[in-house]
């Protein structure tokens, strides 16, 4: 979106070569994720592997590379290609959460996901509070304001929400924290289960939520931002979540 | 020279992996250190092999892969350019050891520190909401091991991680786990992590994790999460070398 604001080209994955490779890491990715290739067990051998995509030996190798750059396979000297244990795989990698979240049928990811999403927010707003200077503060305003305004288009109204946050999370300073929510919620935003539904009471009674965070941190009140961020991405969840079974890992 | 050209293709192929992997590793810290600054352009390939004296292909290679870890955007007619560190992946094993490996002028041990003090806080209070007596048991014994040692040793060493590691397994929270984890595991291979012995180290460590395991016993989720959390911070400030971090 941004990118033809500019007039500027989109990044052209789609015709690159090395796409046919991606798409077979992809498979494979959930295909580990999903346990038909579990860990400690070996993945079929390479020429298998391409017959069972139609494609080049070359194109396998290229995509169990990949697969060992993200921790879910091991290339063993004469054991063959060994799938890995899951606390070795790079979870925070797109297509490994993507995987995830996707093969998951309930919701434990998700509620997972905002758990740790919200614990690390809610420290980083705590810190803001202390340090945020009149500028960060005066953006924090100004980005409340343009939400108000956008209570009807959801879809403006999120990227402003994904800038009020982050916002926060570059003031709180601590890049790794940011690193990790950014990862987690860059998976996320594109699953329907995880923005359900996006209507106009929402976006105000998301917009209450954020109007608190910035009071509470232009009020230099960490504990208050900090309960603020942590109510404001419990609820905001909550209202979207919906699902057959009580979000058990939220309750605190 | 009669040998079948497979003969050849293979250790070819292997001697460019290893190529491949030396130019990703300092790729990765070149840009991780702010040497090639966010932003900025990557030299194009030409200058770049020459620089690194290794092939187009090698170079070619070496970009996707950092491509892969959020490091680079290649952009069809604008070059390669090097990504926001928002969007790096910090927990690829490549980009996480860089940081930690130059954490005496990038501080990463203070940001890792305060990442797994809040998600062994949150684990440690999923765990007194809902703890089992099995559970409860084998966080325990870890402790038992540990006060077992008496005092600071390889063994009891390994006692403390695997009580951390099994409270995380216990959280049920698979994301968070996997995060913490891999975050504790590489920083337990760097010296400055482990940083200096203070006094009574091992007694304070001890008397903390009896702290966090009582208040998941009587199912006090605020205690356990103060409890772990004040913990990682507290012994973090006691061991880290340096000067303090600036009081954020």
């Amino acid at each position: 979106m941004t990118a033809s604001a500019n007039g500027l080209p989109t990044p052209a994955r789609a015709r690159r070569p090395a796409t046919l490779a991606r798409a077979i890491t992809a498979e494979l990715v959930e295909r580990i994720v999903l346990g038909v290739h579990p860990p400690g067990t070996p993945l079929p051998p390479e020429p298998a592997l391409g017959e069972a995509f139609g494609v080049s030996r070359t194109v396998i190798r290229e995509a169990v590379k990949i697969l060992q750059e993200k921790g879910l396979v091991q290339v063993r000297q004469g054991a063959g290609t060994i799938v890995t244990a899951p606390v070795m795989w790079d979870m925070l990698d797109e297509v490994v959460l993507r995987a995830t979240i996707a093969t998951d049928e309930s919701l434990a990811i998700l509620d997972d996901l905002v758990a740790t999403r919200r614990v690390l927010e809610s420290d980083m707003a705590h810190v803001a509070a202390r340090v945020a200077g009149d500028e960060a503060l005066a953006t924090l305003r100004e980005l409340v304001e343009r939400m108000d305004e956008l209570v009807d288009d959801p879809l403006a109204y999120a990227e402003v929400d994904h800038a009020f946050h982050d916002t926060i999370m570059r003031t709180g300073g601590n890049r790794l924290a940011r690193g990790v929510v950014r990862a987690l919620e860059s998976q996320v935003v594109n699953t329907a289960r995880y923005l359900g539904r996006a209507d106009r009471a929402l976006c105000v009674a998301s917009n209450q939520g954020h109007r608190r965070i910035h009071e509470r941190i232009a009020a230099h009140d960490p504990e208050g931002a900090g309960v603020a961020m942590f109510d404001h991405i419990t609820e905001a969840w909550l209202v979207r979540r919906g699902g057959p079974d009580a979000p058990v890992r939220l309750q605190r | 020279m009669t040998a079948p050209p497979d003969a050849f293709a293979t250790p070819l192929r292997r001697r460019a992996d290893r190529l491949s992997v030396a130019v990703v590793l300092e790729l990765v810290e070149l840009i991780v250190t702010g040497q090639i600054p966010e932003g900025d352009l990557l030299p194009p390939e030409g200058p770049l092999s020459e620089h690194f004296g290794v092939s187009r292909t090698v170079i070619r290679e070496s970009v996707k892969r950092l491509e892969e870890k959020g490091l680079l955007i290649v952009t069809q007619g604008r070059g390669t350019q090097v990504a926001r560190s928002g969007s790096w992946n910090m927990l690829d094993p490549v980009v996480l050891s860089t940081l930690i490996d130059n954490d005496e002028s990038l501080g990463v041990l203070d940001e890792l520190t305060v990442v797994r003090a809040n998600l062994e806080s949150a684990m440690a209070g999923a765990v007194a909401a809902e703890h089992t007596d099995e559970g409860l048991t084998r966080i325990a014994h870890a402790l038992e091991v540990m006060r077992e040692h008496r005092q600071e040793s390889d063994a009891s060493r390994q006692a403390d991680v695997v009580f951390h590691l099994t409270i995380m397994e216990l959280s049920g929270n698979r994301l968070a786990e996997n995060i913490a984890k891999r975050l504790y595991l590489r920083a337990l291979e760097s010296n400055r992590f482990h940083g200096m012995g203070y006094e009574n180290a091992f007694e304070s460590t001890l008397d903390d994790h009896e702290r966090v395991l009582d208040a998941m016993t009587r199912g006090d989720v605020v205690t356990a999460e103060n409890a772990m959390r004040e913990h990682i911070l507290g012994s973090w400030q006691r061991r880290r070398l340096g000067s303090p971090p600036p009081k954020a």
